[in-house]
């Protein structure tokens, strides 16, 4: 018999939502999280709030791994709506645990899998009285059932939930009974895997955080100086705005309790980013966050504030579209709708972190940017970012004064004019496309300008001249050219005379990274890039050149980013391979692998068939 | 100029003028602007405290046409209440005077309009209402009366939104209904909005010369002033501090008073 593999476990939750199974799936993520062995957890989840099937993920590896596994060792089977397809979820030789209270169905039984059941139902029924609390407590105990067959401390797990319920010793107690009743059932039975044990590592999570991309965004956020937020609730971005209203009044009232911010939830989204550009203009940081459906919504006043140049910050949390399409599942599908926001000629910064550390980073710098080119600046993330938790080195705030870019003040006004310096809105005066602006209550006499989004010249008026029209225009492109050398650069990983190239962003850096190391395993070598803005940067131009051929990884189905690479350089749009994922769950390591395979047999086989038909050409 | 009567902040109305108009010859709104103008000359607010917001439309337009000194912001088509209420949050001490048209509010806006009274954001809101959408040439808007002709002979079926009445059922704290051509009544109206702390609402009748001034017509200029019926005389004063002074027997005291006028006491002596 094998020996068991050790910290490397892939298990499956199968539940139904509104039964409470989020309290014992997060306590048993966090128990192996303690143990201090890298996992990682995925929550899909329907757009429901009682009675649809919804599964959870948790992936300890000893490798370090965080993106979501395919191949499922072990499966829950705790939804008997979903029984009969997760039986096929779980690999060959994996093991299905299942509530033999009542005896397993005949279509529910499958070879190659070992089968172990634990009378969930009974055994809660002797432990909680009959209660809306009896079906939430019947979850934790295949997190006994669970610990005791893979090695997780009872000790560990009482740490847990007084760090889940710390103020409450009744629901510790008895949350802890269920969970006993599970483990000492096991245990009693003298039930046993071979397949994996969890073994603790000390200090191996040591400093690590657990958190999700939505709260880092909110405080990435708030330390980049945000003073008011608009929104309205929308799956998967609301967490963030809610994150907000939660620190929000520990973090930014005055000593005499006095907020400094506001937040509001407006009543649709064409509101809430029109709130975000009246107080960009009038002076503050604000931002809003939502998800496809507002962004479309949005479309109009990101053309206004692009036009009349306002800063603002827009939080996209991407999920499944088009349409209302899947509010619960994940997606890069909205890259050319931020990229192009707005009829007419419009492209926006966007700014796209890959993790925890570089939403919480990002969120703050997008202020300044937006400040810097007086526009709105995205930042684009996705619901795997934004609200699966993930396991995360310490977010490390970078102490830089605010970049507030070319506001002019009052005083600067009255030196300007002594130097016989006008103040003109819209003006080029130094070549970058920046004009310089002022903001509502600066008291100078000059001050005052007008906003509009019809057409207008250097000094703010209306002006419907064709030159006037033009010349804005061209600037606004001059100013998203400067914009190339301050948005983050991207990474670059290389591997020694590696001639293929993978390009990813966002959510699927971790599978990717996954990806790469077992190619490499399999004879493929491969450099990679992580790009981390828009627009592209020169980095990337060269990364794509110096290689025979790129992968370009992105969660859509039409290659959207791929087309502004091609867009932005036609001459090597033929080096472009692209890796499309778009079911709607998080990425796996697994299936990119098995695309860039099929790319690489494909390419072999037409090579093969250009070297034939030469060959009967010579002939 | 001299001799040319200035405010307590020593402008004259001069300086609450704005860029030339574009509106057409005879247009409703442009007595509204200088109603506007009026205003805020006699209340003697600094134009560099003030900002004036827009949507889209004729009416929209009109912010560039007074108070040039201030910060002027033409919003998207409607959704002027929103970004009023994002600057508004963002600089509370701004003097906020939104103008908008009866397509901005009634119509596109409706639901902003609603959301920013119901927030009672501080703001001094015009909708100059005539009826119709001038700018796209002539279509009725959601304030045309039922059974008013359009200019081309087309009747309208629809019953109107009463924009005083929405806003005092959304609760609204200052709402109020004038004419543009009643500058007497109009412009202590303006002065009250802007002294009043939260949304004030302004539904001003202003006719559309161009089109809706036709026979058939519920808001040309001349069926409007046939059916005004001022109920009430207007005016405005100021509430200003009550000012207190307490000094010796047989001394002088001088007192500046409101309007920067200064008078001398002398508190005789009791014999």
């Amino acid at each position: 018999m094998e020996s068991p593999a050790i910290n490397d476990l892939n298990i499956c939750i199968a539940t139904e939502n509104g039964t409470g199974s989020a309290s014992a799936n997060n306590i048993l993520f966090k128990a192996i999280f303690k143990m201090g062995i890298p996992c990682s957890s995925k929550n899909m989840f329907p757009s429901n709030i009682q009675g649809l099937p919804t599964w959870y993920q948790v992936r300890a590896c000893a490798d370090g791994y965080m993106g979501r596994k395919d191949v499922i060792d072990v499966m829950v089977m705790f939804n008997d709506a979903t029984a009969a397809k997760d039986i096929y979820r779980v690999r060959d030789g994996g093991l299905i645990i299942y509530d033999d209270s009542t005896p397993l169905s005949p279509n529910l039984k499958r070879d190659g899998v070992q089968y172990l059941g634990v009378p969930a139902n009974k055994l809660i029924q002797k432990i909680v009285p009959a209660s809306p609390l009896r079906t939430k407590q019947r979850n934790m105990i295949y997190v006994g059932a669970l610990a005791y067959l893979f090695g997780i401390n009872m000790e560990t797990i009482k740490e847990v939930l007084e760090d889940t319920f710390g103020k409450k010793p009744a629901v510790i107690e008895s949350n802890l009974i269920c969970i006993e009743a599970g483990y000492n059932y096991m245990k009693d039975k003298g039930f046993t895997q071979t397949m994996a044990r969890l073994v603790a590592i000390p200090n191996g999570n040591k400093g690590k955080i657990i958190t999700d991309g939505n709260t880092t965004c909110a405080l990435g956020a708030i330390f980049g100086g945000v003073a008011i937020v608009s929104w309205y609730p929308i799956t998967p971005s609301s967490s963030l705005a809610e994150a907000m209203e939660y620190y929000f009044p520990r973090l930014r009232k005055t000593k005499e309790g006095k907020a400094t911010y506001a937040i509001v939830q407006a009543e649709d989204e064409i509101s809430a980013a029109s709130m975000v550009l009246g107080a960009g203009w009038a002076g503050a940081r604000a931002m809003t966050s939502t998800s496809g459906p507002g962004l479309s919504l949005m479309n109009e006043s990101i053309g206004l504030a692009y036009f009349a140049e306002m800063p603002g910050v827009f939080f996209i949390i991407q999920r499944g579209g088009p349409s209302t399409g899947l509010p619960t599942r994940t997606q890069q599908a909205d890259i050319q709708l931020m990229y192009y926001a707005s009829h007419g000629d419009t492209r926006h910064i966007i700014l796209i972190p890959h993790d925890m550390k570089s939403s919480f980073d990002f969120s703050r710098r997008s202020f300044d940017l937006a400040e810097r080119f007086q526009t709105p600046v995205f930042v684009m993330m996705d619901l795997d970012l934004g609200m699966n938790l993930w396991s995360s080195d310490p977010l490390v705030l970078v102490k830089e004064p605010f970049d507030r870019g070319k506001l002019v003040t009052a005083e600067q006004l009255e030196q300007w004019e002594k130097q016989g310096k006008k103040f003109r809105r819209y003006f080029d005066a130094d070549g970058d496309g920046i004009p310089y602006r002022t903001i509502p209550g600066n008291m100078h006499r000059h001050a005052a300008y007008f906003t509009r989004g019809s057409g207008h010249d250097s000094d703010a008026h209306y002006s419907e001249d064709e030159k006037d029209y033009k010349e804005t225009l061209d600037r606004l492109r001059r100013k998203f050219e400067t914009a190339r050398k301050y948005v983050p650069e991207p990474i670059i990983e290389t591997a020694d005379g590696a001639k293929t190239g993978v390009i990813c962003f966002g959510s699927s850096y971790e599978p990717v990274r996954e990806a790469r190391d077992r190619l490499r395993l399999s004879g493929v070598k491969t450099d990679h890039l992580l790009l981390r803005a828009l627009p592209l940067t020169e980095e990337v131009r060269e990364f794509v050149a110096a290689h025979d051929r790129v992968y370009l990884v992105e969660q859509n189905r039409d290659g959207q980013m791929a087309a502004i690479f091609k867009e932005e350089w036609p001459e090597l749009g033929a080096k472009i391979g692209s890796v499309l994922i778009y079911d709607g769950l998080p990425v796996t390591a697994g299936e990119i692998v098995r695309q860039i395979k099929a790319h690489e047999a494909n390419l072999r086989e037409r090579v093969g068939e250009w070297r034939e038909r030469k060959l009967i050409a010579s002939v | 100029m001299a001799g040319e009567k200035v405010n307590r902040i020593s402008l004259t109305e001069k300086d609450y003028q704005g860029a030339p108009t574009t509106m057409c010859r005879g247009c409703g709104h442009d007595a509204i602007s200088a109603s506007v103008i009026r205003a805020f000359f006699e209340s003697s607010v600094d134009p560099r405290k003030v900002i004036k917001l827009s949507g889209i439309g004729c009416s929209s337009k009109t912010p560039a046409y007074f108070i040039s000194q201030s910060f002027g912001f033409n919003a998207v088509h409607g959704r002027m209440s929103a970004v009023a209420t994002g600057a508004n949050l963002a600089n509370h001490t701004l003097i906020s005077i939104g103008v908008s048209g009866d397509g901005d509010t009634a119509a596109i806006g409706l639901g902003n309009f609603c959301h920013m009274m119901r927030r009672n954001v501080n703001i001094t809101y015009i909708v100059e209402n005539n009826g119709v959408y001038g700018l796209t040439k002539g279509q009725f808007s959601a304030t045309a009366d039922k059974g008013s002709v359009m200019k081309g002979g087309k009747v309208n079926d629809m019953p109107a939104i009463d924009l005083a009445e929405l806003a005092i059922v959304m609760g609204a704290t200052y709402v109020a209904r004038s004419f543009s051509g009643d500058r007497k009544q109009l412009a202590p109206l303006i002065q009250g909005a802007l002294a009043h702390k939260g949304s004030a609402i302004l539904d001003v009748i202003s006719p559309c010369v161009t089109f809706n001034n036709h026979e058939g017509s519920t808001k040309s200029l001349k069926y409007v002033k046939e059916h005004l019926d001022p109920i009430h005389d207007v005016d405005f004063i100021p509430p200003y501090e009550n000012i207190e002074v307490d000094y010796e027997e047989g001394t002088d005291q001088d007192v500046e008073l409101h309007d920067g006028s200064r008078i001398i006491l002398h508190k005789l002596e009791r014999l």
